[in-house]
């Protein structure tokens, strides 16, 4: 449906994309996730054309279209800012893609107002966008996107400038139209919450560069990097040696499925609620030293004895209290990371 | 005993607090004094004494009193009558084809080209060069005997009368060369400002680069073109140098006459009387044109 090739883009010496291969299947949703400045917009605007690559090649639906201009590429981008024309109603800001695309005004008329219920904005039609809460005008640059039926939906960060709760219900509501529609959606944040919360596959990009694809639960669960493993999530890494499948580390042995790494030096990630502890019993020696309740859970640092090494562990709410002795339980198995 | 003692307190403490507010008073009309002063003495003293010479009670021939005589011979006589005319036709054309040029310029840098940069710098060059050198090369390149005409005169052809000609049309050139420039930093400033997104946005759902200028940057960046173009048009009714070096014997133009008037005849009530009436031209065009703004945003506004 969508494919990079050795996309790369620099702005005078600084690398703002870096030979980025990509394949989005049809009606797949998925994120580049990304810290601020990683490369991850300009990758989204190199596809819409707005941004003209170095080098590489970019294909929709089979046709390579580095060379076509933005409005000839037929994709649909939602801006951050939301881009919608303030000296344009929101009914005019919907039909602008249908009104350069030449349909006749019955034909515009029919799909605005499809678009507009389809984000439920039907009442708002002849309002502006000052006029809008910010949640609105989000639904308005979406519609205004879904209403040309793009060959792929483009959406930079579109939810980072609303609260935490209306975030939360549009993403929800952002997932369900893009699969009710099927239709094949890159997304771009930095936040890895909604990345995990949205994507059928997360892409995460550093310094320009794609470092690792996978779905939600391979990124976290088995990161491959450590960039990857570090960024999504709260990661316990510890250093160790891998021989066969077995990486042998200062508190213990784990078997890890050694296929992607090569014997010698390695790290190994533990998700803070992959850390069990009891205040007695079998187990790791080790002192609380900081704990935070956390609602569902409690965000604990245990400091391991005699090595000093610092875990953090997500466990069920108890009494627990810093200085507390406690017996830490690792897992078995652990992710093993590479470069 | 303690109902006496707090009549004299209740009473003191309003004078003071009068005190008070009438020194804070004092100190806010100081402190408004540096501009406030600055714009009484530089802007509304002079305008005032133009008022004031048009019926005769400050400047020259003051002594007659107040009188609407000199009003009654600017508004009579057919000459004044056709140099307000004049004027206000080489205003008109000078700001409808300064800013239609200027927008077309605009447009034309928004678009990455070869010697796009040498554009960007070249345009600015009519703004350190003042409009009088400016009237002599265009008199050396239009005027009769110019080199135009010579290269014409070499090929066997006629050259149409354009300077000091009745139609002021080179005045007009000599006033856009200067006033074009002026527009385009304005509205370069106005579409510089103007989010980036936007355009984005406009290309990504199929805009042309001539419809995103249609539909996106021209409404957006009209109330810069609008004050822009009402800059270039007080600018002009009120231009004396070029209308004075490069129009015809008749009409002329109304600073002309109004000069005229002043240092050749000595009629300062009657030049200041066509002070009063350019001024109340421009500030009756300045009322039109918020009261053009302030409707189009109520109709924007629904």
């Amino acid at each position: 449906m969508l494919s990079l090739s050795g996309v790369a883009k620099r702005y005078g010496g600084d690398v703002a994309v870096e030979d980025v291969d990509l394949e989005v299947a049809a009606g797949e949703f998925l994120t580049l996730l990304g810290p601020s400045g990683c490369g991850k917009s300009t990758l989204l605007r190199i596809i819409a054309g707005l941004t003209d690559p170095d080098r590489g090649r970019v294909w929709l639906e089979g046709e390579e279209v580095q060379d076509l201009p933005a409005h000839r590429r037929r994709t649909a981008m939602v801006f951050q800012s939301y881009a919608l024309f303030p000296h344009m109603t929101v009914a005019r800001n919907v039909a602008f893609g249908l009104v350069m695309r030449g349909l006749d005004r019955q034909q515009i008329q029919r799909k605005v107002a499809d678009a507009l219920a389809l984000v439920e904005l039907e009442g708002l039609a002849g309002r502006y966008p000052r006029e809008l809460s910010g949640g609105q005008q989000q639904r308005v640059a979406l519609a205004r996107a879904l209403v040309t039926e793009p060959k792929v939906l483009l959406l930079d960060e579109p939810l980072s400038n609303l609260d935490a709760k209306l975030r939360d219900r549009l993403r929800i509501e952002l997932r369900a139209l893009q699969r009710r529609l099927a239709l094949t959606t890159l997304f771009v944040t930095h936040d890895q919450a909604e990345a995990m919360a949205l994507s059928d596959r997360i892409a995460v990009m550093t310094k320009g560069r794609l470092v690792e694809t996978g779905t939600p639960e391979e990124i976290y669960s088995r990161p491959k990097s450590r960039f990857a493993a570090e960024f999504v999530g709260v990661a316990n890494l510890l250093p160790g040696e891998l021989r066969g499948e077995v990486v042998t580390t200062a508190v213990g042995r784990f078997t890890v499925s050694a296929q992607r790494a090569s014997a010698g030096e390695v790290a190994i990630c533990l998700r803070p609620e992959d850390i069990a502890f009891a205040a007695e019993g079998p187990g790791l020696p080790g002192r609380l030293t900081h704990v935070t309740y956390a609602g569902p859970f409690q965000d604990c640092i245990v400091e391991l004895e005699p090595s000093g090494l610092l875990l953090r562990a997500h466990v069920p709410v108890r009494p627990w209290h810093i200085g507390g002795r406690v017996a830490v339980r690792l897992p078995a198995r652990a992710a093993v990371l590479g470069e | 005993m303690s109902t006496l003692a707090a009549v004299p307190s209740e009473i003191a403490a309003p004078r003071r607090a009068i005190r008070r507010r009438r020194r804070r008073r004092i100190g806010t009309l100081l402190l408004l004094l540096p501009g406030a002063g600055f714009i009484a003495v530089a802007m509304i003293a002079p305008l005032l004494q133009l008022a004031l010479g048009s019926v005769g009670l400050t400047g020259l021939g003051a002594s007659e009193g107040f009188s609407l005589a000199a009003f009654g011979t600017v508004l009579a006589n057919p000459m004044m009558r056709d140099a307000f005319l004049f004027s206000l036709r080489l205003a008109l054309a000078t700001t409808v084809l300064g800013v239609v040029a200027a927008l077309a310029l605009a447009a034309l840098l928004m678009l990455r080209f070869p010697g796009r940069r040498l554009v960007m710098l070249l345009y600015k060059l009519p703004l350190v060069v003042p409009s009088l050198i400016a009237a002599f090369l265009i008199l050396t390149m239009i005027g009769p005997g110019g080199m135009g005409a010579r290269f014409a005169m070499q090929l066997g052809l006629g050259w149409p009368q354009l300077v000091h000609d009745r139609a002021g049309i080179g005045i007009i050139l000599v006033l856009l060369w200067h006033q074009i420039p002026v527009t385009l930093l304005i509205l370069l400033a106005v579409v510089g400002s103007i989010p980036r997104d936007l355009i984005d946005a406009a290309r990504n759902l199929g805009a042309t680069a001539p419809s995103v200028f249609r539909h996106v940057i021209l409404p957006l960046a009209l109330p810069g073109v609008s004050a822009a173009a009402l800059l270039v048009f007080i600018d002009c009714f009120g231009a004396f140098a070029v209308p004075s070096l490069l129009g015809p014997a008749y009409p002329q133009a109304l600073p002309v006459m109004m000069t005229t008037e002043f240092l050749e005849r000595a009629h300062w009530q009657v030049a200041s009387a066509i002070g009063v009436v350019m001024t109340i031209t421009t500030i009756a065009v300045m009322v039109l044109y918020h009261r053009l703004i302030a409707r189009a945003d109520r109709e924007r506004a629904g």
